[in-house]
């Protein structure tokens, strides 16, 4: 059936045309999707298909991760991460969203589960997640640094 | 003729019957092999496929060999997400354009998917810089400088600055400040030669990443257009001279390859750039030179 034949043709043609596009479009798709990330969730400039490396000084080393164990009084007792959790820290620092922080405060928990010898004076209310990075004047490098995430988990979430 | 031709004649006749296809595909399994990607369960494979795509003939027009390659380099970046760094990004979209290419057996989409693959990456690192609320200012590379030892001997080479210096300046930008009432000052007055060198570096920056952008989205023949391997050239031997990730240049190297003239002087020319990066890295000549300096 030539009529067929042409609307196959003409189907191949267009599939032919688009797939040519494919890089391009994976490049603006990956650029869009680091300036929602860096503009929702604090992603660093550096990372995640935007090419923004050498751009910005908020890059991993001038961001810090801490993790506290907070009581019911509020009194804060910080949770130390060592290696085995640097995946983990990694990824809250550089990508704070909540999905991160959240992943963060599960390995906090796994950490704290794991060395029982570690006594609060009581059950900790929660564990709270803050990222902070530095910032510095222009001129003078004078720094300061502030909050850019924080959240709070209930302690014994995810069991 | 061809018994009596020296090595150079046999090396130009050989540049010369490479189509800029092959060129690029063969410089972007050098590219794999010299700097191999990903954990150890992506990359003895991608480095299989890379020999292969130089060894065996006619391999590096292969859509199976290209299409590997993208799903390797596509699930790298994928398993890493966001921490990968950029030009694994760019790895697995010029894999992508390799298999549309081979698959569709069209080297004008290769060579129009590396204009505007570099060239759209070049506006968008160009762009970050232009609007980074610390780039313009030189903040960033008054930092960097300071931060990152990678470029430490350069800084200590065209400096006034000392060893000690650094490492005060390096503490204090990395730690925390969150009480304005009692941040202390930077530890040091910033030397004028430092200020000059990160001004220099910035607006050299700004000007080398805009002028490449601009060419490779310029219609290629426009007089702008042909100034666009001239642009790349330039900028890899004078950014990867200070910045040691050699990877990035050799990939940006192979897809210019695949869109250059393909003149013998051209290809030489790209050739030689390729090497040189790999000197940059493997030779610490900003230290060797600070060290025959201190003698």
């Amino acid at each position: 059936m030539p009529g067929g034949e042409t609307v196959r043709a003409g189907a191949r043609g267009r599939l032919r045309q688009v797939s040519g596009w494919l890089p391009v479009l994976l490049l603006a798709s990956g650029l869009g999707v680091h300036l929602w990330q860096v503009r929702a969730h604090q992603l660093s400039p550096w990372l995640g298909a935007g090419f923004g490396m050498f751009a910005s000084t908020d890059v991993g080393s001038v961001r810090r991760v801490e993790v506290f164990a907070v009581l019911a009084d509020g009194t804060r007792y910080p949770v130390l991460l060592g290696s085995p959790y640097e995946d983990a820290l990694r990824r809250a620092r550089d990508l704070p969203s909540g999905r991160e922080l959240e992943r963060l405060a599960g390995v906090a928990r796994e950490a704290l589960a794991a060395q029982p010898d570690i006594a609060f004076p009581e059950t900790p209310r929660h564990l709270r997640v803050e990222v902070w990075r530095n910032r510095y004047e222009p001129g003078s490098l004078q720094a300061s640094s502030s909050m850019i995430a924080t959240r709070d988990f209930a302690f014994d979430d995810g069991g | 003729m061809g018994d009596k031709a020296g090595p150079w004649q046999r090396l130009a006749a050989g540049l010369r019957r490479l189509t800029p296809a092959e060129l690029a595909a063969r410089l972007t399994c050098l590219t794999l092999l010299f700097s191999p990607v990903g954990d150890w369960f992506v990359r003895p494979a991608t480095m299989a496929l890379a020999g292969a795509g130089l060894l065996l003939p006619g391999a590096w027009r292969s859509p199976w060999l290209w299409g590997a390659l993208a799903l390797l380099t596509g699930a790298r970046v994928i398993a890493d997400w966001p921490l990968a760094d950029n030009h694994a990004y760019l790895l697995f979209y010029w894999c992508v354009a390799l298999v549309v290419a081979a698959a569709l057996r069209d080297p004008e989409v290769l060579a129009r998917n590396a204009r505007l693959l570099i060239g759209l990456m070049f506006a968008a690192a160009a762009w970050q810089k232009w609007t980074s609320p610390d780039y313009p200012n030189d903040v960033f590379f008054l930092t960097t400088f300071l931060l990152d030892p990678r470029f430490t001997d350069f800084t200590l080479l065209f400096t006034t600055l000392t060893p000690d210096q650094i490492e005060a300046g390096r503490a204090y930008l990395e730690a925390p400040h969150r009480e304005p009432g009692t941040v202390p000052q930077f530890p040091f007055e910033l030397p004028a030669s430092f200020r000059l060198l990160a001004t220099a570096s910035t607006w050299w920056n700004l000007f080398e990443q805009t002028l490449v952008a601009a060419s490779f989205l310029a219609p290629p023949a426009s007089r702008l257009g042909r100034l666009r391997d001239a642009a790349m050239l330039l900028f890899c031997f004078t950014i990867y001279a200070v910045a040691p990730v050699p990877s990035f240049g050799w990939l940006l190297l192979a897809m210019t390859a695949a869109q250059g003239t393909p003149t013998l002087r051209a290809r030489l020319w790209l050739l030689g750039c390729f090497a040189i990066l790999g000197f940059y890295y493997e030779v610490p000549w900003a230290g060797l030179l600070l060290e025959a300096s201190a003698r």
